[in-house]
């Protein structure tokens, strides 16, 4: 396992905040790229609407195609693509991560560090089905462990979030095993 | 154990690239998006029609691979790729509206069997709507929305006339190149 840095600041006092992303196999690509990999191609997209029609017609409200619901996710993610490229700019101003991340657990209110967290686009979408889920250090710092098209209730139910729920509990763990608990760990000095 | 020491441990990298990449991506959204559309439309076209990738490449005399980029949205179409697409679908995937023009009454004559012999207009003029042009009876009605190259037309036989005269009278960008002048006032009436 490795961490990527995909943006944030380079020097000064808030070196290394911003997003980081997982990679899991050293030849692999990392988390953030392979959410955004898969979220923007049709046939993944249509394959996963066609095996999972009755959870996503379950969540639209009505009995929408496989098509139209296709395009509706990748619509979510190019807005989710917005939204980050949005922060990242913004960055300097204030805007910090948790504009788009929260706890996983919708009862956790306190926010704490390695704490397992959810992004979507909250704001732009009434009902979003997409989520990134990251390992927050601080609120400026989160590492990306993956994502998903979340239709059920707990991420348990389906085995594509179970998948992603223990891909962020290893995470977290192998960041505790290699001493990283704050954003200062992160940081990469020449 | 040093930041450093921690770090060269898990061996950090850095990907400076995804943030100027999804900005491209971004500035290019609606060809995106056309693609992506295009990509759903073949696929599901292939299910309806139990046909594998590979036979749609065969009947449309292209590779495989270029096949594979069309559905995964990644293909910059031409005209000629969406021909062979569409005779190796039989369906339309792309679809331009005809230019906005007058319907000739030898066009709508032979259409409708029905003899006509002139244009009735109603246009709207911000608050109410007002007849120009010829008054004689008509056998269809079209809707052209000023600004734009869309209009939809309709024959009196099959259209939901008071429907889309609704939809009609909702847009102030609309304009009503009318049909049979006595029935469109009286609709227009109800409607007022």
């Amino acid at each position: 396992m490795q961490i990527v840095h995909i943006f944030g600041s380079k020097s000064g006092p808030r070196e290394g905040d911003g997003l980081w992303a997982i990679k899991y196999e050293p030849d692999g690509t990392h988390a953030f790229r392979e959410l955004f990999g898969r979220l923007e191609d049709p046939e993944w997209i249509y394959d996963f609407c066609e095996n999972n029609l009755t959870d996503l017609q379950s969540k639209f409200g009505f009995s929408i195609s496989v098509e139209n619901a296709a395009f509706e996710l990748m619509k979510e993610g190019e807005a989710l693509k917005r939204k980050i490229i949005m922060l990242a700019q913004m960055a300097s101003t204030g805007q910090t991560l948790q504009h788009i991340f929260q706890p996983l657990d919708n009862g956790e209110s306190n926010l704490l560090e390695l704490q397992l967290s959810k992004g979507s686009v909250k704001s732009t979408i009434r009902n979003p089905k997409l989520r990134v889920y990251a390992v927050r250090m601080d609120e400026r710092t989160y590492v990306v462990t993956g994502g998903a098209i979340k239709l059920t209730n707990r991420m348990e139910e389906r085995p594509h979030t179970d998948e992603e729920l223990r891909k962020m509990k290893r995470v977290r763990t192998w960041l505790k095993d290699q001493g990283i608990y704050y954003r200062e760990d992160l940081i990469n000095q020449p | 154990m040093t930041t450093n020491e921690k770090l060269k441990k898990i061996g950090t990298e850095e990907d400076s690239n995804w943030i100027e990449e999804a900005k491209q991506d971004i500035r290019q959204s609606r060809i995106r998006q056309k693609s992506w559309k295009v990509a759903l439309r073949v696929l599901t076209l292939l299910r309806e029609k139990g046909m594998s990738q590979t036979d749609l490449a065969e009947q449309m005399k292209v590779s495989r691979q270029q096949v594979t980029k069309i559905v995964k949205g990644k293909e910059n179409l031409t005209l000629e790729t969406i021909d062979k697409l569409e005779q190796a679908l039989g369906e339309t995937l792309l679809d331009v509206p005809s230019i906005s023009m007058p319907i000739s009454e030898t066009d709508q004559a032979k259409d409708s069997g029905v003899e006509s012999t002139g244009l009735a207009e109603a246009r709207h003029t911000g608050s109410d709507w007002k007849w120009c042009g010829s008054t004689k009876q008509l056998n269809s009605i079209k809707i052209v929305y000023s600004g734009s190259a869309n209009y939809r037309d309709y024959s009196l036989a099959s259209v939901e006339y008071s429907r889309m005269l609704a939809e009609a009278i909702a847009s102030p960008r609309a304009e009503i190149v009318a049909t049979e002048e006595r029935k469109l006032e009286e609709s227009l009436c109800k409607m007022s």
